[in-house]
């Protein structure tokens, strides 16, 4: 997979938000919320985007959309640059790409019933002929499982797993390659949840669809993702196939996240050793490796250069200055072998 | 009784709680059983709208006007909660013997008052010697003894620093560090039990780490029972002893946790085990959705739903038996006289 051209490719992309210069004093400086993400993504794979809160996931998302505009960095969607643009041509030139919001509750206007939501964008995008548009929309109904009558129903009467059907109607009528799924399956039930996630793979399958995976779930992004990216305040800092992450992951926080991840296996040892603190407020980002002052790993080193981007293995990345003199990582069976049942303990790293 | 754990601290039995809505009498709650022994901590797992909300306020005696208990007990301490007048549980159990940990810690605080002026109230309120018991003097005023407490449970909780924190406003702390706050005043006037409606949904996985394992050690050192209400299989295997699954207004099945999600028995359990991602490949889903309270199906509420139904499930409530030590199951197919196979009836969603 990784000698075929990417469908998008991201290069050195940094994001800032606010900033502001103020009479007689210092100015306030911007927050750098993506700072420095080079990805690529290649078609019909799903990547999963991982962090905890605040590290710039949906920032990453709505920077590669084209929403919000990126302050310094290259983007390529096949090949060709689409970056550096005002937003609305930003959008014009990425109208392949498209995105699902994280709360399709709120992202839906309560007035509107669910065919005005969905006739909205196809208006916006230029298709005038509403037969045209009625068609399409019955199309991606079906293909979301949903029936025709939807279209006259209101938000409220629908229930949350078909919000999120609709959500990703309303997008698909537009016929995107590449959809960022924003935290599609938060706040859904285990039920519901299988079988949002099931119409994801199965609608990737049928439309030849690529995905951006953006969770905090590691269940869930297991279940579903080729590649996984993990970020921490506002860098990928480790980024390789799913078996590679779970089963051998190298950058300490990467070991973090997973030891603390639930997992459905009783009796599990609730090891934070790995862990300390929270998180720093992205607008004082430690120098040098930002994870270090969390690392329970970490040197003098750490402190004064960022750790570029290495290879481990084929198709592993890691930025980490140490990554080759750390233990061994020892998984729980949870994470080896997802259909386990013992109630093995976790071993101490 | 065979069927109960010998002397718990709360046992509630056969509860059944109805509230008054516009499309008539919704019976949330059919026939509930739950109990909890003395330090042990009790998982109670279900999807949204199984009543989970609802039992917890039975418990706390907090429900709406337009609810009404139908029939049942709550013992708690060999006491039934529900014999007692409002002033005495205000007095008495609420935030006393029994306190609540809740799902949000931003909407928790008050933001205009001190973190320590509200924590101190709930001392001020439930603590020894208040409203009219006498003084018993010593060193310093009762203030000042709720305050040296009041710092030793917060050191205990690994807030930091935290004799300034109680000068500081709830806006000044991190989710992590409110929950701590909470998890404090929770414990401020030595309860028997403490309810924690989903105290970690807010947070991020590192932190939620750290709070269930200082949930862990608070059951341990205080020797505190608690009953942890939840919809993630994941933080029931790591932090409960036992499990009661619920579903419609049912508990359904009740056990250890290693039982309960190794070998799982009831159908509904089985089925929603199945849709973990740790679990399952094909993510199938529950056929079907969680019926309405107002109208819901007769006998066991999940038979619609159930691939092993049987006429018999439609007809009457199932018996709870016995299918291990300490494992009760709510299911026909488990009591003592199995009907006949040729009894099934196909399954239709």
């Amino acid at each position: 997979m990784s000698e075929a051209t990417p469908i998008l490719e991201l290069r050195d992309i940094v994001t800032l938000y606010g900033g502001q210069r103020r009479f007689l004093r210092a100015p306030r400086p911007p927050v750098r919320a993506v700072n420095g993400v080079s990805l690529n993504l290649y078609r019909g794979e799903i990547l999963g985007l991982v962090g905890e809160s605040g590290c710039g996931k949906t920032t990453l998302g709505r920077t590669i959309l084209g929403i919000q505009r990126e302050s310094e960095g290259e983007i390529y969607l096949d090949g060709k640059p689409v970056h550096d643009l005002p937003p609305r041509e930003a959008r014009q030139k990425r109208l392949d790409i498209q995105y699902v919001h994280q709360d399709p509750g709120a992202a839906l206007d309560p007035w509107w019933s669910i065919g005005r939501s969905l006739h909205e964008g196809l208006v916006i995008n230029g298709v005038s002929s509403l037969a045209e548009r009625e068609e399409k929309i019955d199309r991606v109904l079906d293909a979301v499982g949903l029936g025709p009558d939807f279209k006259r129903r209101y938000p409220h009467e629908l229930s949350g797993g078909q919000l999120r059907r609709i959500g990703l109607a309303r997008i698909l009528v537009l016929s995107p390659r590449i959809v960022v799924l924003d935290e599609p399956t938060s706040g859904l039930d285990l039920s519901v949840q299988a079988t949002v996630l099931l119409l994801f793979r199965d609608l990737r399958e049928r439309l030849g669809l690529t995905y951006v995976f953006i969770s905090h779930d590691l269940s869930v992004v297991q279940r579903m993702c080729d590649r996984v990216a993990i970020m921490y305040l506002g860098k990928v800092v480790e980024i390789a196939g799913k078996d590679q992450i779970y089963n051998r992951p190298t950058h300490p926080y990467t070991r973090a996240l997973l030891s603390a991840a639930p997992r459905l296996q009783p009796g599990q040892v609730m090891d934070d050793s790995l862990i300390s603190g929270e998180p720093p407020s992205p607008s004082a980002v430690p120098s040098g490796c930002a994870y270090r002052t969390r690392c329970p790993y970490a040197e003098a080193a750490c402190g004064e250069q960022v750790p570029p981007m290495e290879s481990a293995a084929d198709g592993h990345q890691v930025a980490c200055l140490r990554w080759r003199e750390l233990p061994d990582h020892v998984p729980t069976d949870a994470h080896t072998d997802s259909q386990s049942r013992g109630a093995a303990s976790v071993g101490g790293t | 009784m065979t069927l109960r754990s010998s002397d718990p601290i709360l046992d509630v039995r056969d509860l059944k709680v109805a509230i008054r809505t516009d499309d008539g009498l919704a019976k949330i709650l059919d026939g509930v059983d739950l109990s909890i022994g003395r330090g042990e901590i009790v998982g109670v797992v279900g999807e949204s709208g199984c009543g989970k909300t609802t039992l917890v306020r039975s418990i706390l005696g907090t429900l709406p006007r337009t609810a009404r208990v139908e029939d049942g007990e709550i013992l708690f301490e060999g006491q039934d909660l529900l014999t007692l007048s409002d002033r005495d549980m205000t007095r008495d159990i609420r935030g006393k013997r029994i306190s609540f940990i809740p799902q949000d810690p931003y909407l928790a605080f008050n933001p205009v008052f001190k973190v320590g002026t509200q924590l101190l109230e709930i001392m001020r309120w439930h603590g020894p010697n208040r409203l009219g018991g006498k003084s018993k003097g010593g060193a310093g005023s009762a203030r000042d003894r709720d305050r040296k407490r009041l710092v030793e449970l917060l050191r205990f909780v690994q807030v930091p620093d935290p004799e300034s924190c109680l000068e500081r406003c709830p806006h000044q702390f991190s989710g992590g560090q409110r929950q701590r706050l909470l998890i404090a005043g929770a414990l401020a006037c030595d309860p028997g039990l403490v309810i924690a409606d989903e105290p970690t949904t807010a947070l991020d996985v590192t932190t939620q780490l750290q709070i269930l394992k200082l949930l862990k050690g608070l059951a341990d050192e205080f020797g505190v029972s608690m009953l942890f209400v939840t919809h993630d299989f994941g933080v029931v295997a790591q932090l409960c002893d036992k499990v009661s699954v619920m579903y419609a207004g049912q508990s359904v099945e009740f056990g250890s946790t290693a039982d309960c999600l190794n070998n799982p028995r009831h159908p509904y359990t089985q089925k929603l085990i199945a849709c973990h991602p740790d679990r399952s490949d094909d993510l199938a889903g529950i056929p079907g959705t969680v019926p309405s309270p107002v109208v819901p199906p007769s006998g066991c509420r999940f038979h619609p739903r159930c691939d092993k139904a049987m006429p018999d499930c439609a007809l009457r409530k199932p018996d709870t038996t016995l299918v291990g030590p300490d494992h009760r199951v709510d299911c026909v197919l488990y009591q003592d006289r199995p009907p006949s196979r040729s009894a099934q009836v196909p399954h239709h969603v």
